[in-house]
């Protein structure tokens, strides 16, 4: 109930940013140059996953990605990463374990509508992981009747596809190579597991629920220059006055 | 405008931060049996003491069991099928007692929540028999064959004479 209240925020934040760039743009009646229909393609890395995975986190993902750039504001977009998550309980010898592959396809519009290389995103994304998790407990033992101990599942299947509603923004570091990051909040539409159990996590969804929230820190490098001048380099115009 | 999405994107990432264990917390798998009149069809408190042992272990499921209307107790993990013996020891100054005994067959299923949380075995009845040589009961159903985190009520035993 809460994630649904938060992503009504951020449907109006996006919607007031696009409404408060249109009516500066004008209201001060600037005219700002159209960029070329196809300015080119990116390919990106999510830099938050290796850190997750040299901090010890509980989950990890490394994840890359590509997107075509129309007019400067229509990113269509394609992620692929594996998500990976060896878990041991705090308080007993429950072992969760998964390493799959996930992707996402989807669109990131840009909301600022000056050609300056910054960008603030608003976008969209289907995704989808199909993947096996172990779960075992060696200590696990009938408290009254004792016999066997422990327990040991493996291979379990489980599919899950979720939505994602992403805001971000992004910079122009150097030259081709760029750097944003994003907030996702991430909503599962179906899902089939096993009848032994959740997954604890999921690869590139997260922790198990029904929704949550992620975010990346992308380094993007920008390829494929197809029109003379790019649209970020585009020249600011000036007022006549 | 801008300082409005600021303080979404911090409160998600706050959120996003925030880490809790969350395992159930009605977590104990019983079985719920539940004591009846077999006249008014009423929940009934027991004016026996009871005791509930099971075949297969030396542990005692329920000990001195007095004025109570309904109990809960442990499955096997492992057995087909729990053999439990109900002994009503009468109250007053007579040594009288009376047992009834239960076959419940099941299927046995581990579960997991989460590397938090304690794994669980829940079961299903897949069959039910019963002896009453005393004849302490009308009769004895199975009015919930799930046996899990819902804590419900499993098996209706209607007893005889009984009307409070």
């Amino acid at each position: 109930m809460l994630h649904w209240r938060i992503l009504k925020y951020i449907f109006a934040a996006a919607l007031i940013s696009l409404s408060c760039l249109t009516t500066e743009a004008r209201g001060k009646k600037e005219p700002i140059p159209k960029a070329p229909l196809f300015c080119g393609a990116a390919v990106f890395a999510d830099l938050s996953g290796p850190v997750m995975k040299a901090v010890g986190a509980r989950y990890d993902q490394l994840e890359v990605g590509a997107r075509l750039n129309f007019r400067d504001h229509y990113f269509p977009i394609g992620e692929l990463g594996i998500g990976e998550s060896d878990r041991e309980g705090r308080e007993n010898n429950n072992r969760f374990h998964t390493r799959a592959p996930y992707f996402r396809v989807g669109m990131d519009y840009n909301l600022n509508r000056k050609h300056n290389g910054n960008r603030l995103m608003v976008g969209l994304r289907y995704a989808f992981s199909s993947f096996n998790y172990d779960f075992s407990n060696p200590d696990f033992q009938d408290p009254v009747w004792k016999g066997k101990t422990g327990m040991s599942m493996e291979n379990q299947k489980g599919r899950t596809g979720w939505l994602e509603v992403c805001v971000g923004c992004e910079t122009k570091l150097w030259k081709f190579i760029r750097l944003g990051w994003s907030l996702r909040f991430k909503a599962r539409l179906h899902q089939s597991i096993s009848p032994y159990g959740e997954p604890y996590y999921t690869p590139g969804f997260g922790k198990s629920g029904s929704s949550t929230f992620g975010g990346t820190a992308n380094l993007i490098f920008d390829v494929g220059r197809t029109s003379k001048k790019r649209a970020t380099e585009l020249p600011i115009p000036t007022l006549n006055k | 405008m801008t300082r409005r999405l600021l303080t979404i994107i911090v409160a998600m990432a706050l959120i996003c931060a925030c880490e809790g264990i969350d395992c159930t917390l009605n977590n104990v798998v019983t079985l719920n049996i539940g004591f009846y009149s077999s006249e008014s069809g009423k929940k009934v408190s027991i004016s026996d003491t009871l005791n509930i042992t099971a075949e297969g272990t030396d542990s005692v499921l329920l000990n001195r069991g007095y004025n109570i209307s309904s109990v809960a107790l442990p499955m096997s993990y492992w057995q087909a099928a729990d053999t439990l013996h109900m002994l009503f020891h009468a109250s007053g100054d007579t040594d009288e007692t009376f047992e009834i005994v239960l076959r419940i067959a099941k299927d046995n299923t581990q579960y997991f929540e989460s590397p938090d949380c304690p794994t669980v075995m829940m079961h299903k009845i897949t069959g039910f028999d019963y002896d009453d040589p005393y004849q302490l009961t009308d009769s004895i159903v199975v009015e919930n064959t799930s046996i899990n985190y819902a804590s419900l009520e499993n098996i209706k035993i209607y007893l005889r004479g009984s009307t409070n």
